[in-house]
């Protein structure tokens, strides 16, 4: 699989997703769980 | 110059072949045309003069089929000197001014009549399918004679500049093929004079009538048509055409024109409909009178109206009754009929669509669903259209072999109808209210594009739900009303667009054509030329190596002495470069950009690469809808019924970097349009109508050949990998495939390679892992959000419960502020409300979350209060009034408001 397919197949995962903005989203996501396990 | 009068002059039709056979010239006392026949007779022959007198009596012996008529009918001209020219498409890719092929003529409109090609044979023999969608309201029980599609058969002669036969030798031809050949009795055929004009050209033409049925037209195209003033054309045309269904009607003498051309499939119907066999007598009472209908400028319903009427009165029974005989046949025969043209329209290469000839096919298919309907019969529309092909195939092979494919884009349409109609009433109901809101009192045509484009639902439909009455609107008027929008459309976005102005455009008056260098010498990249003008940042040279924008490729950019060229256009014969900086001297060193060029011409040739590999993947019917070339991505937008499969997508790919792996020469040559439309097929017309005597054809063998004037590499080979790398759906109907090829591919490669490191790299795993992990990051975030939401419903829950009403009259009043955001205030207000409540909440955060609720005994407006708290907050909110939600910002506020709340309630 070259990068292209392993982008495709991540975002196959999230949806429908601009791949360009790809690493931020998986950032903010990041971010959320740190700040619910916090909540929890 | 000449008129109309002058054109139906007796000199015209005073042909010595009558004379000699004796024709005598007559006067139609209902018509008032002349007309020639061998015995005295009042009316001319044609339909609305006389009722079809074969149906129970045919005038062509042998009961033959259409098969039949069409194998003599080619033994018997080639016997006579012509030659068989095969098929022309039923879509008019060549011809610029119509969507599909309406008569044989149209296969060498313009370019044979104005000069520009050669004939494929002279005389040329035709049997060509038609298509016309002008009569598609007489098909069915209308005319009994009008098909959508339908085998005009031919003799043309281009007499230019060798004569080669006219109106003696032409008649007397269609004559004997008739009398002596179908063997219809001389006193059964008559010629009326007319005059014929189509296209810009006319002529005098004799219409060839028997028994109420015209069987064959024959004009003698001479006349360039001015506006209604005629001037002689160079070239004198014989353009017969004969209408092969018509003629086997004729011979067969069944009720209607669907019978004798496809009696199998019209049998299948009826057995699939359970439709009742006819009283004979009424039916064909109504079938004979049908001739007279008028239907070219009456609605055809209130015609039907009339004639049954007539006949009811005549046999003596009531209208109902004659409509129950003939109302299920009017629905079998447009089923057939729209089947049949569906299979060559469909198999010629239109996707169903909502624009152009792609509109047209949705049409055909949703009325014939429509008359399936209409029947209550299960069954599939794709069924009829498999038999009308293997009714054909022996003929018309190519649509055989297409069959898998034409019959998915049936079945993809009928689905979209099923699922349109199930909720066809909800949405016509929908837009009627809004018209009824904005105080309308007709369905307008605005409102049946909009019912149409939006939800697929044909005014037939839409008038079936209605309550409103209407505009009187036709399906084809709903085509004219898209396509004006979309033209409007365009010009819209022309005047939006980077165009010049009209007195930019003005300073090119007067100069020469622009000596084009890039076709020539290819790889010319530096050269010097001589400035004719500059007008502000516009340059004009003697000559260009700049490639200008055009046919979907961006232009060279580079720079013309020291100023840069940013854009190049070409204007008529004169290319323009718009320029950043200063031109100062007169004679320019110029240099294009080659890495840009490079980079252009790989994802040309490769759009070429890729078009042939979708036919492959995808089908025949794929065609080229559009296509733009950019130095760093390009995309190809093709016809396609849905989106195709990832599968699909990456066999496209593998299979265009196979060809370019293979190193296959690619042909660049020009030929005569004739010679490359023989050679290569109609295919090549994939960028649309390509004007001109000489063709310049790119041929990769074996693959793909168009007409194209962009510039290509030499070998696949040089195109570099190819990489689709998205899908998109422009229109309906139509696939987008973005790519890109060589170096603009590896760049892209590249930056999607930083993109999956940066990405790997925000959650700490290798490359390969990124989908895994991203998987597991997901269900990770949803798990956690599950259970916040469970403890914020039990806190909300938890802390409703620790709050007191207060009782004002019969009203348990809540007024609180608390720390969070809507959903925490919605929470608790589940745990508080009961009927008698009115609570309102404030959630302390960013902002000031406000939410009413009113129980069902309490009359107070949540919604109206929370705007008026939202607003006296700063704020925006509203609702229903039961319940109300809005937000405030000044906190400043909140503890006077609260106070106010519970003075005005117990005010």
């Amino acid at each position: 699989m070259n990068a292209n397919d392993i982008l495709l197949e991540t975002a196959h995962e999230l949806g429908s997703i601009d791949i360009e903005q790809l690493p931020q989203l998986l950032a903010k996501f990041k971010s959320e769980i740190a700040q619910m396990e916090k909540d929890l | 110059m000449l008129t109309r009068e002058d054109l139906l002059k007796p000199e015209h039709f005073n042909l010595k072949f009558f004379k000699q056979n004796g024709f005598l010239r007559q006067k139609c006392k209902k018509c008032g045309n002349n007309f020639w026949a061998t015995v005295q007779q009042d009316e001319c022959g044609d339909a609305s003069c006389v009722s079809y007198n074969f149906i129970g009596s045919p005038v062509i012996p042998g009961k033959l089929t259409w098969k039949k008529i069409r194998e003599k009918y080619i033994k018997f001209f080639e016997n006579n000197g012509h030659q068989f020219v095969k098929r022309y498409p039923v879509v008019a890719r060549w011809k610029p001014d119509t969507l599909f092929t309406g008569a044989g003529i149209f296969n060498y409109m313009p370019w044979v009549l104005n000069g520009s090609a050669k004939p494929p044979a002279n005389p040329a023999l035709t049997d060509q399918p038609s298509v016309r969608f002008v009569d598609i309201d007489n098909v069915g029980l209308g005319t009994g004679r009008h098909c959508t599609e339908f085998s005009m058969l031919g003799h043309h002669v281009f007499n230019s500049p060798k004569q080669i036969y006219w109106k003696e030798k032409a008649i007397e031809l269609c004559h004997g093929f008739f009398t002596s050949e179908l063997k219809l009795p001389l006193d059964k055929i008559s010629f009326v004079e007319n005059l014929w004009k189509g296209g810009g050209n006319a002529g005098p033409c004799f219409e060839v009538m028997s028994g109420g049925n015209e069987i064959a037209t024959m004009v003698f195209m001479e006349f360039e048509d001015r506006g209604g003033i005629y001037s002689p054309m160079k070239m004198k045309v014989v353009d017969p055409g004969y209408g092969l269904e018509r003629i086997a009607w004729a011979s067969q003498g069944t009720p209607t024109i669907y019978d004798s051309i496809y009696p199998k499939v019209i049998k299948f119907l009826r057995k699939e409909g359970r439709i009742k066999s006819y009283n004979k007598k009424v039916f064909e009472e109504f079938c004979k009178l049908s001739s007279c209908m008028n239907v070219e400028d009456v609605n055809v319903e209130e015609e039907r109206k009339i004639l049954i009427d007539i006949i009811g009165k005549k046999l003596g029974t009531t209208p109902d009754e004659i409509m129950e005989q003939v109302y299920p046949y009017h629905n079998i025969y447009r089923i057939a009929d729209h089947s049949k043209a569906l299979a060559f329209i469909l198999g010629d290469g239109v996707v169903p669509s909502n624009i152009q000839e792609g509109y047209l096919a949705r049409l055909l298919i949703r009325r014939a669903l429509h008359s399936i309907r209409n029947l209550g019969m299960a069954l599939d529309l794709g069924t009829v259209v498999e038999q009308q092909i293997n009714e054909v195939k022996d003929i018309y092979p190519e649509l055989d072999e297409k069959m898998k494919n034409i019959l998915k884009m049936v079945e993809s349409e009928e689905e979209k109808y099923k699922s349109n109609m199930k909720n066809a009433s909800g949405n016509v109901k929908k837009f009627q209210d809004i018209l009824l809101r904005g105080g309308k009192k007709k369905f307008d045509k605005k409102s049946f594009v909009m019912l149409y484009e939006s939800y697929g639902l044909n005014p037939e439909i839409v008038k079936e739900h209605l309550d409103l009455p209407s505009e009187s609107v036709t399906a084809l008027d709903i085509k004219e009303e898209i396509r004006k929008n979309l033209e409007e459309e365009e010009t819209r976005k022309k005047r939006t667009g980077d165009y010049q102005s009209e007195d930019q455009l003005a300073f090119l008056d007067g100069l020469p054509q622009t000596e084009i260098l890039y076709y020539e010498k290819e790889d010319l990249f530096n050269f010097e030329a001589r400035v004719l003008k500059v007008f502000d940042n516009l340059v004009v040279l003697d000559k260009s190596g700049f490639y200008p924008r055009g046919g979907g490729a961006e232009p060279d950019l580079g720079t013309i002495g020291s100023a840069k060229v940013i854009d190049v256009e070409k204007k008529g014969n004169i290319i323009v470069h718009t320029i950043e900086g200063q031109i100062d001297s007169v004679t320019v060193k110029c240099s294009v950009d080659m890495d840009r060029r490079d980079r252009i011409v790989r994802h040309h040739t490769g759009a070429h690469v890729i078009n042939g590999a979708c036919q492959r993947v995808l089908g025949p019917h794929i065609w080229q809808r559009g296509t733009r070339k950019g130095a760093n991505k390009a995309h190809l937008d093709v016809s396609h019924y849905e989106i195709p499969s990832p599968e699909q997508i990456r066999k496209i790919e593998n299979i265009s970097n196979e060809l370019i792996k293979k190193k296959v020469n690619i042909e660049k040559k020009v030929f005569g349009r004739t010679e490359a439309e023989q050679k290569f097929g109609f295919r090549i017309y994939q960028g649309g109508v390509v004007p001109g005597e000489k063709l310049k054809i790119v041929n990769i063998p074996g693959w793909d050949a168009e007409a194209c004037g962009g510039l290509h590499k030499n070998n696949t080979s040089e195109v570099g990998k190819i990489i689709i790398s998205k899908i998109e759906k422009p229109h309906d109907g139509v696939i987008r495939l973005v790519f890109r090829a060589g170096p603009a591919a590896e760049d892209w490669l590249v930056s999607r390679t930083n993109i999956l490191k940066e990405s790997a790299k925000v959650l700490g795993v290798k490359d390969s892992d990124l989908p895994k992990a991203v998987k597991q990051l997901l269900t990770k975030w949803k798990t956690l959000r599950k259970r916040l939401e469970i403890k914020n419903k039990k806190e909300a829950a938890d802390l409703a419960k620790k709050i007191k009403s207060e009782k004002v009259g019969s009203i348990e009043l809540v007024v609180q502020e608390v720390d969070g955001d809507m959903k925490k205030l919605q929470e608790m207000s589940r745990t508080l409300g009961n009927d008698n409540t009115f609570i309102t909440l404030f959630g302390i955060g960013e902002k000031i979350s406000v939410f009413c609720s009113a129980g069902k005994n309490v009359n107070i407006n949540a919604g109206l209060i929370t705007s008026k708290l939202c607003s006296d907050l700063g704020g925006k909110g509203g609702g229903s009034p039961t319940l109300g939600r809005g937000f405030g910002v000044d906190k400043s506020k909140l503890a006077k408001i609260k106070d106010k709340i519970k003075k005005e309630l117990i005010v």
